[in-house]
């Protein structure tokens, strides 16, 4: 689909290049804006390559199992990892890219821009499809596959992308508020835990996936297409043949998602009536505080009354909400406490998340304790899926930025929310800091907990589980002073410019990240509580120092809160 | 308060967006910033509001020199872009409430100004309602409400009368605005509107190409101009031809 005539197109670029080449003054501005158009994102530099990384993960899996499920399991759990990153991004291509502001100027219908995105997200997912090129590439070499098997490995990597975009499809129209962004931020955490900690836990790792391999395969809908891959080894498992009919019902329901999708793809400014100018019974529970699903609706002289009687002014009330919240009320200053309605403008919610947390990991753990009577895989699939979970919940709760880095789109440039305001480094910083460490007790007693629980799950025993969830705890603390930081420096253009300034500062925050990891690394490994507690102080150092630093630059003032919109 | 560029460099990549930029702004002005596409009004403005950092040169305020560091001078302006920095789920109350508690602005007398306010720009009956449920006029209304109720003593809009406000908006933005500048509170604004620039500013700024081309009162700049009813009309066509 092209929303211009290349012929047009073709003769108006013709004509622009004679018209610079005629005048001096335009060859100038030419290469001035050629200069400003070039970026380089090297996340999207480097996409290519993470089929690669698959691969390496595949062929270490298959080697240390011996078995070709493994590495199946491996590709699923990267399908998965894929669709909890793709289902946001396709959401945010129809309804919030930047783009679409300029598409609904141009005389084109809903179901061409609609169209016109959905093939941008197909576009982008070609990547998805090299992966599993590479990957069940790897997979055939090992099986040392013969030349008629190939062409159907690559069959099979072709079905699993088709059921993979039927199914981002499918829970984007189906499932558009799950927390897919979490789970995806949770499995690309526990990814690195499983590298950097390989030593530890790999063996362990390894084996758990093993053993749950098939049921895994079995589970995910992804799996489903991966699976079918069996049918070309010599094992022929000819069971597997009847997930065609699953994959074929997904791929199916495709064609319905979309018309779902763009039902749903609508531009209009909703109209409301006026309310009656009527005053209420009795004056709005809530105060001012609306939601955008039910707006309060009310009558001027009640509006003005809220107004006057300075409802709307009135101190929050989340401190109510529970203890952890009143504790953290009470140790902000006035300043503190202003700034905490801003980045967080829905109000705080500590004690009831926490709550929600260790009531799912009681969940979890009463589930495998039944399931244990089943079968061992059974108990320690549901471990680890509670497991996952509430990690996620704890990761998303404990490093929750706020609102006041959102990317605000303004004269062509993406600008933080804070620095629209002249919120300054330290006040947020200080009050993001507060926010964690207030929780910092009920972190150390979840990293307490699941570390037991990993640890039954890893055969270690329970009292080394706990002091690997101590130091745990106590580093995920650590990072927030890493990751406040990397927050700042994401609004800005920091990086931007090759000088010695930006190489500086990246050489010195590499620097102090690669040591953060030493001492992290140091500190989970070695034995001795002692020792282990002067590492993690020094990762604690190397964190203050990482933020400290940035600061520094920061307020030395020579880059810009802005980014240019990627 | 006193603001002042010294000899202000800014560059993108290898375009410069100001060029060694000096200019002094009293209190208590309205000042109009023009000058054709990309000739670096907006980036005047982020200049001024701590968002650009300039390459060479410094922004003072009251003769101090503004950085990163010093809250207090950045507390003293308020920068409203095309598209207002608010909150587009919470509603118009709440958004109001956020800013002038970030200002320090929610004393006594609060609940009358934001009132009176919301009266003027026609938004009290959607003063309960989510920004993201306004259009785009009433949303940059709401926007410029928080700006007019926070009353800090510079103002920074970028395009304001290019951000989809009905007449009644315009004609109410321009009254609190020439109050307030009685009051001593400096206006910049940027503009592509000739005749609006003419009838709403103290002092014209021309910016093209990075340069300051003029900054004057628009009488003194009618003395030099040949057509004295089209003076920046005349500017503008000059600028184009490259005669001044």
């Amino acid at each position: 689909m092209k929303l211009h005539s290349p012929g047009f197109e073709r003769t108006l670029r013709q004509q622009v290049k004679q018209a610079v080449r005629r005048s001096p003054e335009l060859k100038r501005e030419f290469r001035q804006a050629k200069g400003s158009r070039r970026h380089y994102n090297l996340l999207q530099v480097l996409r290519p390559f993470y089929g690669v990384v698959l691969a390496l993960g595949i062929w270490a899996t298959v080697q240390a199992t011996g078995h070709m499920v493994a590495g199946l399991a491996v590709i699923n759990l990267w399908l998965l990892t894929l669709l909890c990153a793709q289902v946001p991004a396709l959401l945010t291509r129809f309804y919030a890219a930047p783009e679409l502001h300029t598409l609904i100027l141009l005389p084109l219908s809903r179901a061409q821009i609609f169209r016109w995105q959905l093939q941008k997200h197909f576009r982008q997912s070609f990547y998805a499809l090299l992966d599993l090129v590479i990957a069940f590439g790897a997979l055939a070499y090992l099986n040392g596959f013969a030349a008629w098997q190939w062409p159907a490995t690559l069959l099979v990597a072709v079905l699993a992308w088709v059921l993979l975009l039927a199914l981002i499809a499918f829970c984007a129209a189906r499932f558009p508020r799950r927390p897919f962004q979490m789970v995806f931020h949770g499995l690309i955490v526990m990814g690195l835990v499983f590298f950097i900690g390989r030593g530890w836990l790999g063996a362990a790792a390894i084996t758990a996936l093993d053993h749950g391999a098939p049921a895994l395969n079995l589970i995910l809908p992804m799996g489903w297409a991966v699976s079918l891959f069996q049918l070309l080894t010599l094992e022929h498992a000819w069971w597997v043949a009847l997930l065609l009919l699953p994959v074929a019902a997904v791929i199916g329901t495709l064609k319905h998602s979309l018309r779902r999708l763009l039902a749903d793809f609508e531009y209009q400014e909703p109209v409301w009536n006026e309310a009656s100018d009527v005053v209420p019974a009795a004056a709005p529970n809530n105060g001012p505080e609306t939601s955008a699903d039910q707006p309060v609706r009310l009558g001027l002289t009640a509006i003005a009354e809220i107004i006057q009687i300075r409802a709307f002014l009135a101190a929050p009330r989340w401190p109510q909400n529970g203890w952890l919240e009143q504790k953290l009320w009470r140790w902000l200053n006035q300043r503190e406490r202003a700034l905490s309605e801003f980045v967080f403008p829905d109000g705080i919610v500590l004690t009831a998340v926490w709550l929600s947390i260790f009531r799912n990991l009681f969940i979890t753990g009463m589930a495998a304790l039944a399931l244990g009577f089943i079968s061992p895989t059974f108990k320690s699939g549901a471990l680890a899926l509670g497991l996952f979970v509430t990690f996620c919940q704890a990761l998303a709760q404990t490093i929750n930025q706020g609102r006041a880095f959102q990317p605000m789109r303004c004269s062509g440039v993406n600008t933080p929310m804070y620095a629209g305001f002249g919120v300054g480094f330290r006040e947020l910083s200080r009050l993001l800091f507060k926010y964690s460490i207030i929780q910092a007790p009920v972190v150390l007693a979840y990293t307490l907990v699941a570390g037991v629980a990993v640890a039954l799950l890893t055969d270690f025993t329970a009292a080394t589980g706990l002091m690997v969830g101590l130091k745990s705890g106590g580093l995920l603390l650590a990072c927030r002073f890493i990751l406040v930081t990397l927050a700042f420096s994401t609004g800005t253009n920091d990086t931007a410019k090759i000088r010695f300034r930006s190489l500086a500062l990246v050489f010195l925050l590499v620097t102090f990240g690669i040591i953060f990891i030493g001492f992290g690394v140091a500190c989970l490994f070695i034995p001795n509580l002692w020792v282990a507690g002067i590492f993690w102080v020094l990762a604690l150092l190397d964190a203050w120092l990482f933020h400290w630093v940035y600061q520094w630059f920061y307020h030395s003032g020579r880059f810009d809160l802005m980014s240019l919109p990627q | 308060m006193r603001i002042e560029l010294r000899g202000v460099l800014k560059g993108y990549r290898s375009v410069r967006a100001l060029d060694h930029v000096s200019l002094q702004i009293e209190p208590g002005q309205i000042v109009s910033l023009l000058g054709p596409n990309g000739a670096g009004k907006t980036t005047l403005i982020r200049c001024l509001a701590g968002i650009a950092a300039p390459d060479k040169g410094a922004v003072y305020f009251d003769d101090q020199e503004f950085t990163r560091e010093q809250m207090e001078l950045r507390h003293r302006l308020h920068f409203l872009p095309d598209f207002p920095f608010l909150f587009w789920e919470q509603s118009v109350l709440r958004n109001l409430s956020i800013v002038l508690r970030l200002f320090e602005a929610d004393g006594a007398g609060a609940e009358n100004r934001v009132l009176e306010l919301l009266r003027d720009f026609d938004l009290l009956p959607l003063a309960l309602r989510p920004v993201n449920s306004l259009s785009r006029g009433q949303a940059y209304k709401a926007g410029l409400v928080a700006l007019l109720a926070a009353d800090r003593e510079v103002w920074l809009l970028d395009e304001p009368f290019a951000s989809g406000m009905d007449p009644q908006g315009i004609d109410a933005f321009k009254r609190h605005a020439r109050a307030a500048a009685g009051r001593g509170r400096t206006i910049i604004y940027s503009t592509q509107l000739l005749d609006v620039a003419e009838r709403f500013s103290d002092r014209v700024c021309v910016i093209h190409k990075g340069e300051i081309r003029a900054f004057d009162t628009l009488d003194k700049l009618r003395e030099l101009a040949q057509d004295k009813n089209n003076v920046l009309e005349e500017m503008f066509r000059n600028l184009r031809e490259g005669r001044q």
